[in-house]
C-alpha cells in the first residue's frame, strides 16, 4: 500500500498504482478487511466503481470459501497488481478440504459473473498434509 | 432527569401520572369515536418527558437533542398507538419502543455523527457526478474520473465511497414513511414478472434460488443471468450502486449458508 511520496504516479491517470500483498489469518472475521481493501485498491488501480463492487464480492465469496476449508493456523494472501491493461488479484490459502464450486453450479455461475476471469489452482503443499490452493481473478480495465 | 410542569413526577422506570386513566378511557371508547384522538394527543402531551429523558440519555453521542427528541416523540406515538392496557404499565412497553426508534435513528444516521463532514459531503457529491457519468459514458466511472469532475483527487473520491460503504445512510429495510408500519423500499422491489423459467437457468441450481425472496430473486436474476452492471440494476430499481452491493452481498451469504446445508 506504500506509495512513493516522491513519485508522480497518483498525478497520472492511467498509471498503475503499485502492487499490494496483504496476509491475514484465515479467519472469517477477517475478511472485512479483504472486501475493503480490494475495493479501495482496485480504485486506486482505475477499475469502475461496478468493476471493484465486483470484485469486492468475488473476492468475499472466494474467501469465505477458502477459509472454510483452510489447514489450522493457514494465512490467506492477497496480492493486487496491474498488468498491462489487467487487474489480477491473486488468492492463496493452504487448504486441507475440497472447497470450490463445482463448474456449472449456481456459486460458480455467480463467481465467473463478477470478473473476467477467474482460475483455480491446486497444487500439493510441501507437507503433504495441505493443498496450496490459488485463485486468480482478473478484470480487464475499460480505461 | 427532567422536570415538566405538566408532570412533575415523570420517571423513567415508575409510571406517569393519569396516563393508565386515560388509557381506559380510551379503551372504552368505540374505535370510531371523535374523543379518541382527543385523548390520543393528551396521553402523547402526558408522556413527553418519558421521550425527552430517553433523548437526552441518548444526546451525548454527538447528536442534536432537538433531532433526538423528534426521533424519541415519533417512538413514543408509536408505543401510544400499540399500547394494549392490559399488558400492564405503559412505562414498561414505552420505554423499549422509543428506545428502539433512537437507536434505528442511530442505525441509520450514524454516519452523520461518526464521518467527518469533508468526506460526508464529498460523499454526496460523489453519488451526483457518478449518476452524470455514468449518463455520460454509458458505464460506470472510475475513482480518477470522478476525481476529475469533482476537481479533487481519487484518494479523496475513494475515501469517501470507502465512506458511503461503511456507513449507509439508508438501508433497503429502512421503512418509506415515517409510521414505521408502511412498505420498506425493499418490499416495493418485489415483482412477479420475474420468471426464471425464461433464462437459461438449469433446473438443478432453482431450489437454491427458490429459497430466496422475489425481490433478492430479481436482484440476483438481473445481475447473474441478464448479465446487468450493478449501476443498471441500481438504476431500474431506484436505489444506489452501494445498495445493490450490499444487497448481493447478503444474498451471496444466504446462498452459501444454503449449500452447506
Amino acid at each position: 500500500m506504500q506509495a512513493d511520496p516522491t513519485s508522480e504516479v497518483s498525478h497520472r491517470q492511467t498509471a498503475a498504482a503499485p502492487a499490494v500483498t496483504v496476509s491475514v489469518g484465515a479467519r472469517h472475521d477477517q475478511l472485512p478487511i479483504l472486501r475493503m481493501l480490494t475495493e479501495v485498491v482496485a480504485m486506486r488501480n482505475n477499475c469502475t466503481l461496478d468493476q471493484s463492487a465486483d470484485l469486492k464480492l468475488a473476492v468475499d465469496q472466494i474467501c469465505t470459501l477458502l477459509i472454510s476449508s483452510a489447514a489450522p493456523d493457514a494465512e490467506v494472501t492477497c496480492r493486487y497488481g496491474t498488468v498491462d491493461d489487467t487487474f489480477r488479484i491473486v488468492l492463496t490459502a493452504r487448504t486441507v478440504a475440497e472447497w470450490y464450486p463445482e463448474p456449472g453450479s449456481l456459486e460458480w455461475r455467480i463467481l465467473s459473473a463478477l470478473a473476467d476471469s477467474i482460475a483455480i489452482d491446486q497444487e500439493p503443499d510441501t507437507s503433504g498434509h495441505a493443498t496450496t490452493s490459488t485463485v486468480t481473478i482478473c478484470t480487464r480495465k475499460l480505461v | 432527569m427532567v422536570a415538566q410542569a405538566d408532570s412533575p413526577s415523570a420517571q423513567p422506570s415508575g409510571d406517569l401520572d393519569g396516563v393508565s386513566e386515560l388509557f381506559a378511557e380510551l379503551a372504552s371508547l368505540d374505535p370510531g369515536d371523535h374523543r379518541s384522538n382527543a385523548l390520543r394527543d393528551r396521553i402523547v402531551a402526558k408522556s413527553l418527558p418519558l421521550a425527552r429523558n430517553i433523548a437526552r440519555r441518548f444526546a451525548s453521542r454527538g447528536e442534536e437533542m432537538d433531532d433526538l427528541y423528534q426521533v424519541a416523540c415519533v417512538g413514543l406515538i408509536k408505543a401510544v398507538d400499540r399500547f394494549d392496557p392490559a399488558q400492564g404499565s405503559f412505562t414498561a412497553f414505552a420505554v423499549p419502543t422509543i428506545m428502539g426508534e433512537v437507536r434505528r435513528y442511530f442505525r441509520d444516521h450514524a454516519w452523520a455523527a461518526r464521518v467527518p463532514r469533508r468526506v460526508k459531503d464529498l460523499t454526496l457529491d460523489v453519488g451526483k457526478a457518478t449518476e452524470e457519468l455514468s449518463q455520460r459514458l454509458g458505464r460506470s466511472p472510475t475513482a480518477t474520473e470522478l476525481a476529475v469532475e469533482l476537481g479533487t483527487d481519487a484518494d479523496s473520491v475513494i475515501e469517501a465511497i470507502a465512506a458511503a460503504g461503511a456507513y449507509q445512510t439508508h438501508s433497503l429495510d429502512t421503512p418509506l414513511s415515517r409510521d414505521g408500519e408502511s412498505a420498506t423500499l425493499a418490499d416495493t422491489l418485489a415483482t412477479d414478472d420475474v420468471e426464471l423459467e425464461q433464462t437459461e437457468l438449469h433446473l438443478a441450481l432453482q431450489p437454491l434460488i427458490d429459497r430466496l425472496e422475489p425481490r433478492e430473486k430479481r436482484i440476483v436474476v438481473m445481475r447473474f443471468f441478464e448479465e446487468k452492471t450493478q449501476t443498471e440494476i441500481a438504476r431500474e430499481i431506484g436505489v444506489s450502486q452501494v445498495q445493490i452491493s450490499r444487497l448481493l452481498s447478503k444474498i451471496l451469504t444466504r446462498i452459501r449458508t444454503n449449500l452447506d446445508e
